[in-house]
């Protein structure tokens, strides 16, 4: 219930208000009987007063957010218009105040209204320079100072309400010792003030040039207080504590200007090495953030140059990345620079640069010239090393007037450290963006190849046909397709594109396509082969090429014609003997004039039942193992030999458990394809 | 594992380019940038010599069959010479034999080169 009204008091707007009227009335009815009581009662009021308004002005100047230099200035121009306030009050209520002494003995209503206003001024004023020297003093405070802040406040507070015991018993020690115990902590606080430290040297001029000006004024107050004094018995007829309060605080005033006058005084010569240190710290941040988000190198490298021009101040910075051993691709931010690396190669060739060691060469004789008419005589570089392998060098060149501390070099080696760690991450993920590319691409083109093969099963009840095709990870450009051209005639292709990867996928879709519509008109494979070679040289790239083999089996008569333009033999199997067939005929895509034509020959073969006839490409023989040993045709021989008899489907099983076995868990580098086509004869309906 | 290596000597107005290991899809590349090098150079009479390599694949036929008409338009040519019997039938299963010409030595190839 209480802490409610108190929390409703404390967030109420009129909060001031009443408690200053309750001040004012107490005060005003008091005027003329004011024990010691009833003053130090009333003066107690004005306390929250003065912490109210105090808490206020801090909440205002904080959401304002004023830099400290800011309020220094208003501080000063609070003090002069105070002084002004007082001089000028002091000035039209001179004859009142002359007869004052009198009045004092018999004081009046209004001597007590115009007390009484004058006692609300400087309440304000105090509580003002109060609320601006308690934001000084926690403005950038890592230390916790709060202990010493209050301990200064109610010895403020006790030595001000101190002076009624003055007033009432003539009691001077209670205001005296609580208001050097005030100044002492004071002083203690003064001292621990953190704020003019980050100052930048620009900054802290002008704190010496405000704190200057705030002690005139201060020392013109007091050489003034003559005139003041009248001014204070005035206000002491009503509130003694407000008086030394007041004096108080231009006492406090006076400590801070000197003692931060001093402070910033002492600390000018260290600013450039502060803020140095400063501009180092946030460029090594700078750099270690741009590491995650910059990928593109150019942007990078312009980055860390220009980095480096700052906290070097040399405009000669050079970053350099191998190309291979002896080039390097250079990056700088001024191009119209030229870098002689060979100048000074001979002169870096030393093992400390491969042990990632910062270090100088002096040109002595072979300056480098540069445009701005200086002269660069010593080059400063950072061997640039990851993992035990230089892959460039960061040169910085300095001209004869440069002196380089030490400490200069253990800054420039984080920059080499971070560049290194940026460079390569960027490196990094450019290839593993690249490898996925390429994966990816693989992955479309293994995708095409697949929806491109007929599937199975292939229906024809006079031929047994099985298909076997094992892709390599890298797509190998083999394909194979069936295209039933009338009742009697099938006609089936085998090929293989050379090349690999998405262009051989391509390649081998205009390839069926050509087939599928030239099988439609033509039926005599060489023919088709011609003209396919014709579209094919069209569209080609001289070094691509087609190994293809075309069959045509009329499954009636038994009668197979087939030509081969550069693709590896046809078997064929008679009664378990195997005859391997090489038609004459060079590859599509080789040769786009006469010569295809004239060496393309098609050759007619009479199969009879259960003759076999088997179609590979080259991924088949030259499988290889461990060794480094292909499968050739001898195995191959041997195991059609063997299982002949078998059904196609299962000849191809057996064909490839050998492949298999033989090249065990070595990769497979090319496409794997086999056809196998057994005659079954015709069917009597 | 693949590894393919060439090397190239010049004797007279001839380059010959000696091969090792596997020339593949992969490597393929290396030999393409070496004979445009020499065609830059307008050196256009090449003798390829095959005695150490030990595969090639069709992008490594390909790459000859790049070359080969620019090169002879130069009145140069591209001869292949030592060839192993297992590579010389991946040639002439594509019908290399018809359009270029087979060696069994460099001498013969860059006689015959100095013959014309």
């Amino acid at each position: 219930m209480i802490k409610n009204l108190y929390n409703k008091f404390l967030n109420s707007r009129f909060n001031i208000p009443i408690l200053l009227s309750i001040f004012l009335l107490v005060k005003l009815f008091f005027l003329f009987k004011a024990d010691f009581f009833i003053s130090i009662l009333s003066d107690l009021i004005s306390v929250p007063v003065v912490i109210l308004v105090v808490k206020k002005l801090i909440d205002y100047q904080q959401k304002r957010a004023f830099t400290q230099i800011q309020l220094l200035f208003r501080f000063i121009i609070l003090e002069i218009i105070f002084i002004l306030f007082s001089e000028t009050s002091l000035y039209f209520l001179g004859p009142t105040l002359k007869s004052l002494k009198s009045l004092v003995i018999k004081p009046t209503i209004f001597i007590g209204i115009i007390s009484g206003l004058f006692s609300v001024a400087y309440i304000f004023f105090i509580s003002i320079i109060l609320s601006i020297l308690t934001i000084l003093f926690f403005s950038r405070q890592k230390k916790t100072i709060k202990n010493y802040y209050v301990i200064t406040m109610v010895y403020f507070v006790l030595s001000s309400l101190g002076s009624n015991f003055e007033k009432h018993f003539d009691i001077l020690w209670i205001k005296y010792t609580f208001g050097t115990l005030t100044i002492i902590f004071f002083i203690i606080l003064t001292y621990l003030n953190k704020w003019v430290v980050y100052l930048k040297r620009k900054d802290k001029l002008k704190v010496i040039g405000l704190c200057n000006i705030l002690l005139a004024i201060i020392i013109f107050a007091m050489i003034k207080s003559g005139s003041k004094e009248q001014l204070e018995e005035l206000i002491s007829l009503f509130s003694t504590s407000v008086i030394t309060a007041y004096n108080l605080i231009f006492g406090m005033a006076f400590v801070y200007s000197i003692i931060l006058l001093i402070l910033t005084f002492f600390q000018l010569p260290a600013t450039e090495v502060i803020e140095k240190k400063t501009f180092e710290i946030e460029s090594l941040q700078n750099l270690s953030q741009m590491i995650s988000k910059v990928l593109d190198i150019d942007e990078l490298t312009s980055f860390i140059t220009e980095t480096i021009v700052k906290i070097s101040n040399s405009n000669y910075v050079w970053l350099c990345l191998f190309d291979d051993k002896d080039h390097c691709t250079f990056y700088t931010k001024d191009k119209s620079l030229n870098f002689d690396i060979e100048k000074v190669k001979n002169k870096i060739l030393n093992p400390d640069s491969l042990k990632g060691e910062i270090n100088i060469v002096n040109l002595e004789a072979e300056n480098l010239q540069t445009n701005s008419n200086s002269t660069i005589n010593k080059i400063v570089y950072i061997p640039l090393i990851y993992s035990k392998e230089l892959f460039g060098y960061i040169f910085i060149g300095f001209d004869k007037t440069t002196q380089l501390e030490l400490d200069d070099f253990s800054t420039l080696k984080s920059i080499g450290e971070y560049s290194v760690i940026a460079i390569q991450n960027s490196r990094l993920i450019k290839e593993s963006i690249e490898k996925e590319r390429l994966e990816k691409e693989l992955e479309v083109a293994r995708d095409i190849q697949k929806k491109l093969l007929p599937e199975e099963p292939f229906n024809f009840p006079e031929l047994d046909i099985a298909a076997l095709f094992i892709p390599a990870f890298e797509v190998g450009g083999d394909y194979y397709d069936l295209f039933p051209i009338n009742n009697d005639e099938l006609g089936f292709v085998i090929a293989d594109v050379s090349g690999k990867g998405i262009s051989a996928a391509f390649y081998m879709a205009e390839i069926k396509g050509i087939f599928e519509s030239i099988s439609k008109i033509i039926s005599s494979p060489k023919e088709i082969l011609i003209q396919a070679n014709k579209i094919l040289c069209k569209s080609f790239d001289k070094k691509n090429f087609v190994s293809v083999v075309f069959a045509n089996f009329n499954v009636r008569t038994g009668i197979v014609k087939i030509a081969r333009g550069g693709h590896c033999p046809i078997v064929l199997l008679k009664n378990g003997l195997i005859n391997y067939l090489r038609p004459s005929g060079i590859a599509l895509g080789f040769n786009c004039n006469e010569l295809f034509e004239n060496n393309l020959e098609e050759v007619h073969l009479k199969f009879d039942r259960n003759d076999l006839l088997i179609l590979y490409t080259d991924g088949v023989t030259e499988a290889r193992n461990k060794n480094l040993e292909e499968f050739g045709t001898e195995r191959l021989n041997e195991i059609l030999i063997k299982h002949h008899h078998l059904s196609s489907g299962e000849i191809l099983q057996n064909l490839i458990k050998n492949i298999s076995l033989f090249s065990q868990d070595f990769p497979q580098h090319d496409d794997i394809t086999m056809l196998a086509i057994k005659y079954k004869g015709v069917k009597y309906e | 594992m693949n590894e393919f290596n060439l090397s190239i000597k010049t004797q007279g107005d001839i380059s010959i380019i000696k091969l090792t290991g596997y020339l593949d899809a992969h490597t393929a590349p290396k030999l393409e940038e070496a004979i445009s090098n020499l065609l830059k150079e307008s050196r256009f009479k090449i003798v390829v010599n095959f005695s150490d390599l030990n595969y090639i694949s069709s992008a490594g036929l390909g790459v000859f069959m790049g070359f080969i008409e620019n090169v002879r338009t130069n009145g140069g040519d591209i001869k292949f010479s030592s060839m192993s019997q297992k590579i010389y039938n991946i040639f002439d299963l594509i019908g290399f034999p018809l359009i270029y010409e087979f060696y069994n030595s460099d001498e013969e190839a860059i006689n015959k080169f100095k013959s014309i």
